[in-house]
This record gives structure tokens, sequence and C-alpha cells, in this order.
């Protein structure tokens, strides 16, 4: 007996031993969160499949009854992705499923959302946690416990890429991971067409305008966005915190959870990252944030309706933007601080190599020589990341040699003083243009004159581009007393960026350039009458930028090819800018030298004041010369 | 006598049980990477690892698969530091050569470090890395090789400080 029992307490120890060795992670107890539960009665769920927080869960596409997820794997009823009644019955008839041994498959953790808005509803889900235990992956992939936040990211426009040229937006779950102020390590979620490798760009372009793409959210930890974005593309980016309740923040993660690498078409101008992210801000909140993305969303209407809103109240931004500069904008912030022996060592070690690096540095006292090699090694990184895969070896071996001997020196605890934030692009007007003015003078005389640009960001006006243009489709009509409307201006596209970089750094380019593609009409005839057709013009131009207290200079060299006589045409442009609180101005001076056959040339002129009276209103006064000259007074319209 | 070695035999199964767990973490930085399909970011360094890549240029446009649903073996203080080291080696560096900066304080979180030891570990990074960087192979290593070998001299130090890796 007693060795039966014995064997039978060794055999009980044993087992313990090995249950306790494989006791999941999900048996431990874990925290709920608040759930806003209404429990007065059962409800009814024909009603609750017609509530806009259901259809939203869905995706429901307003005015349809389609979803706008194509993935099968997104719905649980066979025609759950038009049928939101039937899913919605699907979802509570699957909570009862049994747990499968991989336990993050069952419904309750692949639509945790939809079970946390049903249970708040009242629905009867037996043996409902908020936060399931067994949905393991879930847990270790949002980390509630360290969740403090989410925010709405604002990346800067990217010049190298057509789809990023009107920025980006993307979201991030802020954590209170202490040391780790700068975010890297907390969970970024984006939403992109899924490209094939080495896609041919114009093929690129018409895909992403055509939907020929599918798109998806995908989350990353922080830093390979941060490495991507601020420290290889070198953009600039705004985090706005979003200010949401417990539940609405839960909900959110939760979501995006449940949509994690599920497919939706995309289409560049209207189904992209800011509508899907504003789409999301409207699920939790149930405040409208998607205005019609009439013909087009940019990433950057998101913010402009999260601050419109913030303005209106309740709050949804927690604080002001946090400003997160480049690295390309942290490097020359720091070459300017370095005073001019500092400046001159550094640009002479650029110039003429780094085998004489620590001779050059003694002259220096020691922490000003930490403040070069610091900055000097900032440098090396930069022109490795702009060399990309085509790095050379020299390039590599300078890098390696300069941290080679700032490593040999101390390690200092300074503080790198910040860089001063640029306001959000979010705070400047919005997108598109729609203007209303009139025009007295030139050979046609006084007429009305009818301006619309889908995308507008025009030089020195209120806007998030400082020292640059972008617009799209901007086009302008002029209608003359009689009635008689002609196009006087259409650019497909037209681009100015002015590289006003404030420091000197040997060798980097300092480039400005601009392109123009569209329609114009040119106002110079043989008596200097209105030519009368217009022409296709394509323009290119290059030269420089420098910034000096608030005022922009810039002088271009353009080439132009047109459709009229000469084809082609070429001159000088030079341009000032300058502006303070509501007021902005601009003044142009160029010379248009034909060069065909027809060898006139002849002078442009532009003076430009813009008063900003509200975000998205304001009024020009224009004086423009080309050949005669014009007044013009016109008031814009924002939206 | 056979009592004995039974119970013997049921620790064993014990032990072993209770360590399997470790022994499953104690993967080498090549086979985090191939396992977890963490390939290199930029500059591709290793033909094989790069080949199981779930990561793409993303200039804003592009989406790659969710880490929510990424494999439970992939999870945890071990595979968070090799990737972080392998994407933001150039930032470490950097951070490094100054002695402090966002990256090195976000690896010691990814590591899992107590807040006390952390001065301690930057500094002895900073001093490995200054032996790696003197070496006249470091300037024809791949990424790869160096975030290898920072990998390996981290976790090294990091077990040491009783980061939870």
């Amino acid at each position: 007996m007693m060795r039966w029992f014995r064997a039978w307490l060794l055999r009980g120890f044993a087992t313990m031993c090995v249950a306790l060795a494989w006791v999941p992670s999900w048996a431990q107890a874990t925290p709920d969160w608040p759930v806003q539960r209404a429990v007065t009665s059962v409800p009814d769920v024909v009603e609750l499949a017609r509530e806009l927080t259901w259809l939203r869960l869905l995706h429901i596409e307003p005015g349809t009854q389609q979803s706008a997820v194509n993935s099968p794997e997104f719905f649980l009823a066979p025609q759950g992705r038009s049928d939101a009644l039937q899913e919605l019955q699907a979802t509570v008839a699957a909570h009862a499923e049994p747990w499968p041994s991989d336990t993050n498959l069952h419904p309750r953790c692949r639509f945790p959302a939809r079970y946390a808005w049903l249970a708040s509803k009242g629905v009867p889900l037996p043996g409902y946690r908020g936060r399931e235990p067994r949905c393991v992956r879930l847990e270790r992939w949002a980390r509630f416990d360290h969740l403090r936040s989410v925010s709405l990211i604002l990346v800067s426009g990217y010049f190298g890429n057509p789809a990023s040229t009107f920025g980006h937006a993307m979201l991030k779950f802020n954590s209170d991971d202490g040391v780790d102020s700068a975010g890297l390590l907390d969970v970024s979620v984006n939403f992109g067409a899924l490209v094939p490798d080495n896609e041919v760009t114009m093929l690129y372009v018409l895909r992403g305008l055509m939907g020929g793409y599918q798109a998806a959210f995908s989350d990353k930890e922080h830093y390979s966005n941060d490495l991507v974005y601020g420290r290889t593309e070198f953009r600039d980016m705004w985090d706005h915190e979003l200010r949401l309740t417990d539940a609405e923040r839960t909900l959110l993660v939760l979501h995006v959870a449940e949509l994690a690498g599920k497919k939706f078409d995309y289409y560049f101008l209207t189904k992209n990252c800011g509508l899907r992210l504003a789409e999301l801000v409207e699920l939790v909140t149930g405040r409208p944030v998607v205005t019609s993305a009439r013909v087009w969303y940019a990433p950057v209407e998101v913010f402009h309706a999260l601050v419109a809103m913030d303005a209106r109240g309740p709050q949804i931004l927690a604080s002001e933007p946090r400003f997160v500069p480049s690295a390309e904008r942290v490097l020359n912030h720091e070459f300017q601080r370095l005073n001019p022996d500092q400046a001159r060592i550094a640009n002479a070690l650029i110039a003429h190599g780094l085998e004489g690096l620590t001779a050059a540095l003694q002259p220096l006292p020691a922490d000003e020589q930490l403040d070069v090699l610091d900055v000097l090694l900032a440098y090396q990184q930069y022109r490795l990341t702009s060399e990309g895969s085509k790095a050379s070896e020299v390039t590599r071996r300078a890098k390696d040699r300069v941290l080679q001997e700032r490593l040999r020196l101390p390690a200092r605890q300074n503080t790198v003083a910040s860089v001063t934030p640029l306001p959000s692009p979010a705070e400047g007007h919005s997108p598109m243009l729609t203007a209303l003015g009139w025009v007295n003078g030139g050979p046609q005389g006084d007429r009305l004159r009818l301006q619309w640009a889908p995308f507008s960001y025009e030089l020195g006006g209120f806007h998030g581009l400082p020292q640059g243009e972008v617009a799209v489709l901007d086009t302008v009509l002029a209608v003359d007393r009689q009635g008689d409307t002609q196009i006087e201006r259409l650019d497909l596209i037209r681009v100015r960026k002015l590289s006003t970089r404030s420091a000197h750094i040997e060798g980097e380019s300092q480039l400005s350039w601009q392109l123009r593609l569209g329609l114009g009409r040119q106002h110079v005839g043989v008596d200097h009458a209105v030519d009368g057709h217009p022409r296709v013009q394509a323009s290119l131009g290059v030269g420089r930028a420098v910034q000096w207290s608030g005022i922009t200079g810039f002088a271009m060299l353009d080439g132009q090819l047109h459709s009229g006589h000469s084809r082609f045409a070429w001159g000088p442009q030079l341009g000032v800018l300058g502006g303070s609180g509501d007021w902005k101005w601009t003044a142009l001076l160029g010379r248009r030298q034909n060069a065909g056959v027809d060898k006139r040339a002849h002078n442009q002129g532009q003076l430009e004041v813009i008063r900003r009276l509200a975000r998205d209103q304001s009024l020009r006064l224009a004086w423009e010369h080309e050949g005669v000259s014009r007044l013009v007074v016109a008031f814009q319209q924002y939206w | 006598m056979k009592a004995t070695k039974k119970f013997l035999s049921a620790v064993a199964i014990a032990a072993v049980s209770l360590t399997a767990s470790q022994a499953a973490s104690a993967r080498d930085f090549g086979q985090i990477y191939l396992e977890c399909g963490l390939g290199a970011l930029l500059f591709p360094t290793n033909e094989t690892l790069a080949a199981i890549t779930n990561v793409t240029w993303d200039s804003g446009t592009t989406a790659v698969s969710s880490n929510v649903s990424s494999a439970d073996t992939c999870a945890g203080g071990k595979k968070k530091t090799a990737a972080f080291i392998m994407q933001s080696y150039a930032q470490l560096e950097q951070d490094l050569a100054r002695g402090q900066g966002t990256h090195v304080s976000a690896l010691m979180v990814a590591a899992g470090c107590p807040s006390q030891a952390q001065a301690s570990l930057t500094a002895g990074m900073r001093q490995d890395l200054a032996v790696q960087v003197s070496a006249p192979a470091y300037a024809s290593a791949t990424r790869y090789d160096q975030a290898k070998v920072m990998y390996e001299q981290f976790t090294q130090r990091a077990e040491a400080a009783s980061c939870s890796l």
C-alpha cells in the first residue's frame, strides 16, 4: 500500500513538474480593460447590423453594402462581404466555437474589436473576456499594459517617389517604455500598396492611379519606419497625439489587429493611407473625419480634419504636434552650430580626406574636437545613405576612420540643442484651391478669372512646404465681358524646390530646381497682342537659393520647349519671397528669349501679396507683366 | 531501487522540460534571421538571409505582412534585439561613438535591461565597438557580419547584467 502510494506520489510530482514547465502564458491572469457595457436588454441584432460602428468595423463603403476589404478571411459568413447582418450573426455564433490547438486562430482572437463592441452593446457572449489570455499573439503584439496613447504621424513629401510627393500618414501606438523616449520600439502601422519589386515607374504611376494594386495595413516597430522616412528618404515628420478615451484607444488597437494583412483596393488619389487612417479615427471616435474623397484625398487632409475638429471641440489632439526632423535636417543644424574654426576644419577634412584627421583637430579644445567628430560622423553616415547600394569603399572607410577617432576619445552626456520645429503642414491651408478674381488691364480688357487646382501648394503660400511649390492640374480660366471663356493656363504639374541649406557643407549640392508641364498662353505677339492660342509647354530650370532673416531669394536658368513657333525659349528668373504673420509676398522677375526662327524676347514680372483671412481663405493682390501689365485681385478658398 | 530510478527519471524529464524553453532561445544570430524572416533591409549582405526577407522599401506605398501573426518562436527579447541591431546598426555606431542616444536607449529596452545597468552596458558596448573598428577587417566586413558581432558581444554583456533577453 505504502509502495503504491509512494509511486503515485512520485508520478504525480513528475507530472506536475512537466506540466509546470509547459504552462502556457495565457493561463496567467491578465487584467481586463474597461468595456462600456450598456446591458439593459438583449439588443436587436438587425438594428445592430445597421449601426455605423458595425458597418465601419466591416469597412462597408458609404452608399454601398459592400465591404472595401477583399480578403475572404476577414469574413465569417459566406456573404459577409456584402451582408452586414449575416456577418454579425456569424460573428456572434463564432464566439462559441471550440478553441483550436492554436488558440490564436479562434474568432475571438481574430476579431477582438468586433467582440469588444458587441459586448459593449449587450450582446450575450457567454464567457467573453475583454482581454482573452488565450489570444497570446494579440497580447504580445498590442502590449496593452504599456500602451499609453495613439498618434497619427504626418510624413513630409518626398520627390524621390511619385507616390510620396504629397506626403504620407501612419499610425503609432505610443508606449510608456521609459528611456525609449523616441518611441523606436512602439508599433507603427502603415497602409500602402503592395508593389512588386523593380516595378517600372510609369507602370507604377498608372497602376497606382487606376486601382491596379492591392493594399494592406502593415505593422513594424517604429524604428524601421523611422529609418526609412527620416534617415534614408530624409523626410520630416510631425507626430499628432490623439486624445482618446481608454475604450476608444483599445478599440482602435484591436481593430488594427483585425485588419493586419487584409487586402483592400488601392487608388493613389482616393483610397490611400490618408483615407484608411481617417476611417479608423472615425470608427473609434464616432466623429466624421473623412471628408468625401472628391477628386483627391491627400494624406494631409486627415490632419486638416483633426485640426478642424479640435477647433470645433471637443479636442481630438492631445497636444501640439511633435516635430521629428529628418537626419539631413539634424545634420545641417549641427553643422551650422559649429564655430567658424570648427566648420573650416570639418570642410577641409571633407574636401581633402581624413588622413590627417588627428592632427587637423589638435588646434581645437577637447570639447570642440568632439563636436567636429560627431558632425563628421553624422555627415559620413549621410553620405553613405545617400549613395545607397552604390556606397563607395572610400565613403565607408572615411566613416570608419571618423568612428575610430571618435571612439578613441571620451563619451559625453551632452544635450544636443533641438532643431527649431517647423509648423505642421496641417496648420497650413487645405490642398484644393478654388479662386475667383478680377483682372484689370491687358489687350483683352477687364475679365473674370476662375482658378481650380485639386492640389496647390503655391510658391509663397500658407502651406506646409516652405520654400517650395507643388501644384497639380492648376487651371486658370478667363471670362471676358462678352462671356467668352478661354484657358489662360493649365499646369498639369508644377514643382519648385528651393534648397536653402543654412550650413555650407563642402561638396554638398545646393541645387534648386523647378519644372512645369502644361498649357500656357503667350501674351506677347508681334504687336504685343495676345497670341490667341494656348500652347503645350514644358520647362525645366536649375539654380541656387539663399535664405536670410526670413526672406528667400533664388535665381534660376529656365529652358522651355513649347508648341509655338520658335519651339524653344530660355531665360533667367529671379525671385524673392517673404512674409510675416498673415501676410506673404513674392516678387518674380524674368526674361524669356525665343531661340528659334522667332528671336523675340520679352520680360516677365510679378509682384504678389497674399493676406490670409482664415486658415483656408486668403486674398491675393498681384501685378503681372508679360509684355503687358495686369492687376489681379482674387479671393482664394481652399478645401 | 526501481522506485529511485523512476524518481530520478521523472526529475530528469522535468528538468529537461523546464530547460527546453530556454534552449529554444539560445539560437544564434543567423538562425534568428532565417527562422524569423528578418533579412537585411539595406545593403543585403548575405544572399541566403536576404532572400528570406519580409521587408521591402517602404516609401509610403508598400506594405508587408503583420507582426500580429508572426511565429511564437520569433517573439521575445533575442529576436527583437537581433532585428534592432541589424537594422539600426548605423545609428548604434553613432550613438555609441557619442556615448548616448535614442537608439542605444531603445536597445536597452528591447533587451529588457534594468535601468541601473544601462550606463555600464553602453560603456561596455562602446569599448567593444572601439576594438572592432580598429581591426583592419572592419571596413570590409558586411553589415551582417558587423551586426552579428555586436549582437553576440551585447547579449553576453546583457545576460551578465541580468537583462531579460
